[in-house]
């Protein structure tokens, strides 16, 4: 009669007799079909690089962002439905400035991304007491947050289920599987920012169907020297591509 | 309705019937008041010790009532100020006592939990600006060891091995200070209670001579009867006047 | 309990009778305290003050007239003074911050008009192995703030893995003041330790949470005879041309008990003993000193 599978897939709040959440699992399967980002981090800092689908010669390249700022010493690049990561985003920002606020400091990359996370898992509640409105589903979208504090430069990949894992370099994305071969064929512990950053480049031009430009890259970097997160301009995004 | 509303505080001139429209006020004085009660920490245990009179400004209103509330079969208080506030604050101890013996799981609140559990309700209703009006002491015995602490209507809250309130914060503390060590036992602090509450029927006018003390030992609580104090009026300032004799031009 | 119906018992200028009924002001909508709305008038710059609740004005009028008055110097608690420092307020707090350590002390009498109802209530809370608080003031308050403070202590910690530094948690008490800015806690707080790169600082706060970072400060009834010694001796103010130098822990000490002991001397309300904290990387020691009884 019916699959098993169709059973159990239609409400967050219920899980399949295997033990699984369905609804969170094809959420994950929807960053499988996202443009491809990835993350590297060295004890220099961390390159975020991803590549961005020009569907069309009409649009304009600079109105899709991939990579955004929370706060000024933490980024995040995103793989998937990209809408929803600006509810995530918006959050991160408003957290970090609430710990700014309540305690005259910036929030540490780890708390950050937890609190993400946070957010993240509220698919299935309620709405709150707080005014936080209820989530039909999770979200559809992974994130790879950069950034530095007093314990260093930090790498963080967050999904759909509210998991957040730490790494020296992760790919999400339509073409994470060979990139993150290739990231761990070519990562290493010594590496510098200006190797990671060409690395990060490499990587993606070796999965992207179309010729690495300025229009369809996006990279930012964060700096244990500088402590700052910056997206690339395109003046940097061309040097990096013409060292590449 | 019929136009009158009782205020949310329902007691004194302030606090009465407000005709509508009328500012709505609490509670700002006590009506019918007890006076001190002293408290003492002792090797084996606590004595706590107070008269038995509720007065009603300089009337003698109430001259036979206990001013002591058995909390738990291990702790005791022992409460001056308002009476009536004292009732109410007996109903919400009783309360939360029998809260924690429904729940059947075996816990019951130590004399240190009903002391912080008074201190945080008593802070809550003067926040309120609607105070409790009262002196507590929280005597008890937990775990081999006597525990001795006091809260005011202000939510003030701390321990002491000697504690006095009301009038005997003036004549009486010095007494118990004097009185205390630290291997003082219970017997010995019983007598000492029983001369500084004759000290203070000789000198405070709203308290009487019949006395009532409370000892919290491994044994548990045990709440004394009302004993008529042994006074001596003899005493020569007494007859005299303080100052007979006295030469000085002060 | 004393002093039944003092219920107009004044020692300000202002807190006339209270349960006293009156017509309803505009804008004021519970306000039986009819002479205090009066009163803040009569202070200037408080007109701005329009709180719809009789507590505000009480509050604010209370505030503002402690202010006047001398907060600490008057009479027992009468039933006008409920909001306020009531039984037991908390006398003398200082912190002195020196190049890598910092000495918060304090001392233990508990005192109510001319009577001491403890001579052993700590004041002093320990945030975390490099921070220390000290509240002056209102007991009842006191207790609560600390309390509190715990908790977002631990919370903290939970949630960040780490402990609190210095200046995160002298902003966050900064906050948790303001958050009761028209019903304050009645505490004057100094707050000492060693930030993350190792200096030693103090902190100052008033009711409200205004502070300052500072390297020594002085809180309560023996502010004004210890504050002036410690500018002259730690911040080097008044002697002219003498080459400032860095005391030492010890020499800190020494100094804090000397203040103590002269501010014991001179000051009614300040005695009994002295618990003195001394944090250095090493973390928090904790020293008593006797003061004299009387």
């Amino acid at each position: 009669m019916f699959l098993t599978r169709s059973e159990y897939d239609r409400g967050v709040n219920t899980f399949s007799p295997e033990g699984r959440l369905f609804q969170v699992e094809y959420a994950i399967e929807a960053i499988k079909l996202g443009s491809t980002a990835v993350g590297i981090c060295t004890s220099e800092g961390v390159i975020l690089a991803v590549e961005k689908r020009l569907t069309s010669p009409l649009l304009t390249p600079s109105s899709i962002e991939k990579v955004l700022e929370i706060d000024t010493h933490i980024g995040a690049a995103m793989s998937g439905l990209t809408a929803d990561a600006r509810t995530l985003i918006d959050h991160g920002r408003i957290v970090t400035q609430e710990h700014r606020f309540t305690y005259d400091e910036p929030l540490s990359v780890e708390s950050t991304t937890q609190s993400l996370c946070d957010l993240a898992l509220r698919f299935g509640e309620d709405g709150r007491d707080d005014g936080a409105d209820a989530m039909a589903r999770p979200f559809g979208v992974a994130l790879l947050i950069a950034g530095v504090d007093e314990s260093g430069p930090a790498l963080y990949h967050t999904d759909p289920s509210g998991t957040y894992v730490k790494w020296m370099a992760k790919a999400i994305g339509a073409g994470s599987e060979g990139a993150q071969t290739a990231l761990q064929e070519a990562w290493s512990a010594g590496m510098t920012l200006a190797e990671a950053e060409g690395l990060a480049l490499k990587t993606l031009k070796a999965v992207m169907e179309e010729k690495v430009s300025g229009e369809n890259v996006e990279v930012a970097a964060v700096t244990a020297e500088s402590g700052k997160f910056k997206v690339y301009g395109k003046e940097q995004l061309m040097e990096c591509i013409g060292r590449l | 309705m019929s136009g009158l509303r009782l205020t949310e505080g329902s007691r004194g001139p302030g606090a009465s019937v407000a005709v509508e429209g009328a500012p709505l006020t609490r509670t700002q004085v006590p009506y019918v008041t007890g006076s001190s009660v002293l408290g003492m920490k002792c090797a084996d245990g606590v004595v706590i010790a107070c008269d038995t009179m509720a007065s009603y400004g300089s009337l003698a209103r109430f001259k036979r009532l206990t001013r002591m509330h058995v909390a738990s079969p291990n702790c005791i208080l022992g409460v001056g100020g308002d009476y009536s506030d004292f009732q109410q604050l007996q109903t919400m101890v009783d309360a939360e006592m029998t809260a924690q013996y429904v729940a059947n799981d075996g816990l019951s609140l130590s004399p240190k939990a009903i002391h912080a559990f008074l201190a945080r309700h008593m802070y809550h209703r003067r926040c309120k600006v609607d105070p409790l009006w009262n002196s507590v002491l929280v005597a008890g015995f937990h775990k081999g060891e006597g525990t001795l602490s006091l809260v005011d209507l202000y939510g003030t809250a701390y321990s002491s091995d000697v504690l006095a309130t009301g009038f005997a914060l003036h004549l009486g503390l010095p007494l118990l200070r004097n009185a205390h060590r630290p291997d003082i036992t219970v017997a010995e602090a019983k007598v000492v209670m029983n001369d500084v509450l004759k000290v203070l029927f000789y000198r405070d006018a709203r308290t009487n001579d019949v006395v009532q003390l409370a000892t919290v030992t491994a044994a548990g609580v045990e709440v004394g009867d009302m004993v008529k104090l042994d006074t001596e009026w003899n005493h020569k300032a007494f007859v005299q006047g303080a100052r007979a004799g006295d030469e000085s031009s002060w | 309990m004393l002093s039944e119906g003092t219920l107009g018992a004044v020692w300000g200028p202002s807190l006339a009778v209270l349960p006293t009924r009156v017509p309803r002001e505009p804008g004021c909508t519970a306000s039986g305290l009819g002479p205090i709305s009066t009163s803040t008038s009569i202070l200037t710059g408080l007109c701005f003050v329009r709180a719809p609740r009789a507590r505000f004005w009480f509050i604010v009028s209370c505030v503002y007239v402690v202010g006047l008055t001398g907060a600490f110097g008057r009479p027992p608690v009468s039933g006008s003074s409920l909001l306020l420092c009531g039984s037991g307020s908390c006398r003398t707090v200082l912190a002195v911050a020196g190049k890598d350590f910092c000495v918060v002390a304090s001392d233990t009498r508990l005192g109510l008009g001319y009577s001491i109802p403890s001579r052993k209530v700590s004041r002093i809370l320990k945030m975390t192995d490099k921070v220390v608080l000290a509240s002056s003031g209102m007991q009842a308050d006191m207790m609560t703030l600390h309390k509190t403070l715990r908790m977002r202590l631990v919370k903290y910690q939970q949630n960040h893995q780490k402990d609190m530094s210095l200046t995160a948690a002298s902003q966050m008490l900064s906050n948790m003041l303001y958050t009761r800015r028209f019903f304050p806690y009645y505490t004057f707080n100094v707050l000492g330790g060693i930030d993350e790169k190792g200096e030693g600082w103090a902190y100052g706060y008033d009711a409200i949470g205004s502070h300052e970072k500072v390297s020594a400060v002085c809180s309560g009834t023996g502010q004004t005879l210890i504050q002036p010694v410690l500018d002259n001796q730690i911040e080097f103010k008044q002697q002219w041309g003498a080459p400032k130098v860095d005391l030492s822990l010890e020499a800190t000490v020494e100094l804090i008990r000397d203040a103590f002991t002269s501010a014991g001397e001179r000051d009614i309300y300040t005695g009994d003993y002295v618990e003195i904290c001394k944090i250095t990387k090493d973390g928090v020691e904790v020293e008593e000193f006797q003061l004299k009884f009387d």
